[in-house]
Order: C-alpha cells, then sequence, then structure tokens
C-alpha cells in the first residue's frame, strides 16, 4: 500500500526546519507585512462563504423548526402581552427617572462608542470558541474590548487585535469569565463558557434567593466591563446545603452560531 | 496544472473549515478537513502530498486561528508523521475499517498534540490559552472523531484512485527512461 518511505524522514525534518523557521519570523514581526496582505486579500471570500453558510444553515434551520413554531408563537404571544404591559410601566417609570435627573442636573450616559463589524469566520478547531472580524487596529479596536450585539447582548471580548482583522473570545469559551449579575436578587458572581454548550454562573452567595427566568447583566466589578450588558436567564439553580457557593445555569439570548454583524464598545 | 489544483482544493477546503462549517457546529465541534485530506493522502501511501496539505493548509488555519501562529502546522506535522508510521507499521491495510480507525486515532492524535503545543507554547511564554480538560472538551473531541470518519470513509476512495493514477504514470516514466 505504501510505496514510498525513503526520503519521508529528510521530508519530516526539512517541514519542521520550515515550520520552526516561519515562527521565528512571526515571533520577529517579519512575516507580519506578509500575514496582513493575505487577511486582507481573503477577508471579502471568507465574508462571502461565512454569509452563505449563515443562510443556508438558517434555511436548514427554518424546515426543522416548523413543527415547533406553533408552540413557540403561543409562548411569544404570552410573552408579547407581558412585555407590553411591563414596557408602558417602564416607560412611565423612564420619564420619571428622566425629569428627577434633569431636575438634579445629571445627565444619562450610557451610550457606547461603537464599532461595527462583520463576522468573517469562526472557530477552525474544538478548542476555543472565537469569531474572526472584519474591522482592526485601524478602526481603533484594542484588546479586551466588549463586543455586544442588538439590544446590548454582551457576546465576548477581543483577544487579538491586526491592522484590518481582529479575533474575538466568546463568552461560551471555557476560559471566559465576567463579573455579572443577577438582575432579581441582586447577586453577584461570574459566569463561566461551558465550551460552547452553554454558560454558568459561579460564587453566586447562598443567601440569594435565584429564580427561573431572573435577568443576569454584567456587574462592572474590575472595570474591564460596562455595567447592565445583557448576558442572559437564569435557566437552572444548583445549590447544596455544604457549600459556600450555589451556581446557576444561565441562558444565553444570542444565537451564537449565526452571527453576523457585531459592535465592540470602544470607550 | 495538478499544483495548482491542489492549491485551489487546499485553500477552498481552509476557508470552509474557517468560515463555512462553524454555521454548523453539533455539540461544540466541527470536522477538520484538511486533517482529513492529509490523512487520506498518508493511508494512499503520498506522504509528500499529505505533507503538504498538513502544512500549508496549517498555515492558513494558524494565520485565523486564536493559538500562536505555527502551533497547527506543527501539530498536523507531528500527527501527520505518526499516521504514517501507523499506516506502514501497524494498520497496513486500507478497508473501510482500517482507514476509519486510523481517521480515529489521527483524531485523538490531533488533539492531544494541539494540547501539547499550546503548553509548550505556554511555558515559553508565547501563549495561554490552556484548555481546562473537563467533560464538554472530550465530549467535543469525540463528536470530532466521528464527523472526521465519516468524511473520510467518503472521500478515501477518490484520494486513492488520484493516487493510483499518478502511480501508473510514474510506473510509466521509469519503464521509458
Amino acid at each position: 500500500m505504501i510505496n514510498k518511505s525513503d526520503s519521508s524522514t529528510t521530508l519530516f525534518i526539512v517541514s519542521g526546519a520550515i515550520i520552526i523557521l516561519l515562527i521565528i519570523l512571526h515571533v520577529f514581526k517579519i512575516l507580519s507585512p506578509i500575514e496582513n496582505v493575505f487577511i486582507r486579500i481573503f477577508s471579502p471570500i471568507q465574508k462571502y462563504i461565512y454569509l452563505s453558510g449563515n443562510r443556508f444553515s438558517g434555511s436548514i434551520k427554518f424546515f426543522t423548526s416548523i413543527k415547533d413554531l406553533r408552540k413557540e408563537n403561543k409562548e411569544l404571544n404570552e410573552k408579547v402581552n407581558k412585555l407590553t404591559f411591563e414596557n408602558s410601566k417602564l416607560i412611565r417609570l423612564e420619564k420619571e427617572n428622566k425629569d428627577l435627573l434633569s431636575q438634579l442636573g445629571l445627565l444619562k450616559k450610557e451610550e457606547f462608542n461603537l464599532v461595527a463589524a462583520n463576522v468573517i469566520g469562526q472557530d477552525p478547531n474544538n478548542l476555543i470558541q472565537f469569531i474572526n472580524i472584519d474591522k482592526g487596529s485601524s478602526d481603533g479596536i484594542k484588546n479586551n474590548q466588549p463586543v455586544i450585539i442588538a439590544n446590548n447582548f454582551l457576546i465576548g471580548r477581543v483577544s487579538e487585535v491586526q491592522s484590518h482583522s481582529a479575533k474575538v473570545i466568546l463568552i461560551t469559551d471555557a476560559r471566559s469569565k465576567v463579573n455579572a449579575q443577577i438582575q432579581g436578587a441582586d447577586a453577584n458572581g461570574i459566569v463561566k463558557g461551558e465550551h460552547n454548550l452553554g454558560l454558568m454562573m459561579e460564587m453566586i452567595p447562598q443567601d440569594k434567593i435565584i429564580q427561573r427566568g431572573d435577568k443576569v447583566v454584567t456587574s462592572g466589578v474590575g472595570g474591564d466591563m460596562p455595567v447592565g450588558l445583557f448576558i442572559g436567564e437564569v435557566e437552572e439553580v444548583k445549590t447544596t446545603d455544604n457549600e459556600l457557593f450555589q451556581t446557576a445555569r444561565i441562558k444565553t439570548q444570542a444565537d451564537f452560531k449565526s452571527l453576523k454583524i457585531i459592535f465592540v464598545i470602544l470607550e | 496544472m495538478r499544483i495548482a489544483i491542489s492549491i485551489i482544493s487546499l485553500i477552498l477546503l481552509a476557508f470552509l473549515q474557517i468560515s463555512f462549517l462553524p454555521n454548523f457546529i453539533i455539540l461544540g465541534s466541527i470536522p477538520n478537513l484538511i486533517l482529513i485530506v492529509a490523512i487520506a493522502w498518508c493511508i494512499a501511501g503520498n506522504f509528500k502530498e499529505a505533507i503538504f496539505w498538513g502544512i500549508a493548509g496549517g498555515i492558513i488555519l494558524d494565520l485565523f486561528s486564536p493559538f500562536y501562529f505555527g502551533i497547527i502546522s506543527l501539530t498536523n506535522l507531528a500527527v501527520i508523521s505518526l499516521v504514517y508510521f501507523i499506516a506502514k507499521n501497524i494498520i497496513n491495510s486500507d478497508d473501510r475499517i482500517s482507514v476509519a480507525a486510523i481517521c480515529a486515532i489521527a483524531t485523538l492524535l490531533y488533539n492531544f498534540f494541539l494540547i501539547f503545543f499550546i503548553l509548550i507554547a505556554k511555558l515559553v511564554k508565547l501563549d495561554d490559552l490552556i484548555q481546562p480538560f473537563n467533560f464538554s472538551f472530550l465530549l467535543t473531541i469525540f463528536v470530532q472523531m466521528i464527523f472526521n470518519t465519516i468524511i473520510i470513509s467518503l472521500i478515501y476512495n477518490y484520494v486513492k484512485s488520484i493516487q493510483e493514477v499518478e502511480n501508473y504514470y510514474e510506473q510509466r516514466r521509469q519503464i521509458k527512461a
């Protein structure tokens, strides 16, 4: 079956030497211009392939989810009714709040300086949950800046920046840790990724009463993340009497598999 | 012409892996197309082509990977060399079961070497992306093993037939010489 073995050792050594040489050139940034040119040339192709895949998977999802649509529609209608009531209440409260703030001479400062970017690629291996985006340092993007989607849903943070592209580690990645707060219970904790399978909130004090459906937002503790970015809702609470803290499984509202446009918070 | 087709196929598969397949993640995993083709060439007996796919494909994946540059290429080189040794000395057959078994072993070796090189990169302070070794991580490796095994079963005969055509022309050249 195998007929070429004489030169395989030489080929192995030469290949290893080439890779090590490339790594050394990369360490001394000699390869950077070539890498940047390559990434810039292939970015549009990458974007096209990514969006095609996105549309294709969307179509498959649509056909496979038809049977669940009726049930989901009913649930959504109930939720809309509930939210409409809450919304009218919030509008009144917001107006009152604005009036009070203006009377105190304070201005609300919650609008972020955002940069919109297209997702052009995702995780090429199993180890890290990340996305590639088509904006980089030339657009003001820096390491560790939070990344959100519409309605202030937190999805991750910038982990590596090049001139015209950047890598974003998602909050579902096992290394991701975000200081968070459960709004209903006013309890702080840390939200960790569960390797693309979900989110867990840990270090929640035992004395806090948490309920399914409670909203989880960033707490801003540590100063690396703004306060109030939406992470998800409590799906399940795990508590035992002999432990200091309780944990909660968080259901995220963001669909990490079909991200198209994201926003990087610059300041 | 042959080289041009190889390069175009390689770039196409690499970008499919980076940009198309992530839309179809199942249980946190996607197939590793570059590794699959390299392993197929390895089993078919063309180590040179396998190394080309592993390293050139690895370099493209390295450019878009969050790991330190070179880690995926080195991983591919290590896996392909070991798989070539296994295919030559241990599982010296290319029936469906043998091909599937070699591919499953290659997937395990790939994830093992990937973690090994990440740890080395951490030791020399190049990278600190250490993967927590938990159940969900093992699950993704298992799922990837299934994906890779299915895909190699589909493409292996095609790769083997290309290799047989190449062997035929090589023999004719030698006879003429």
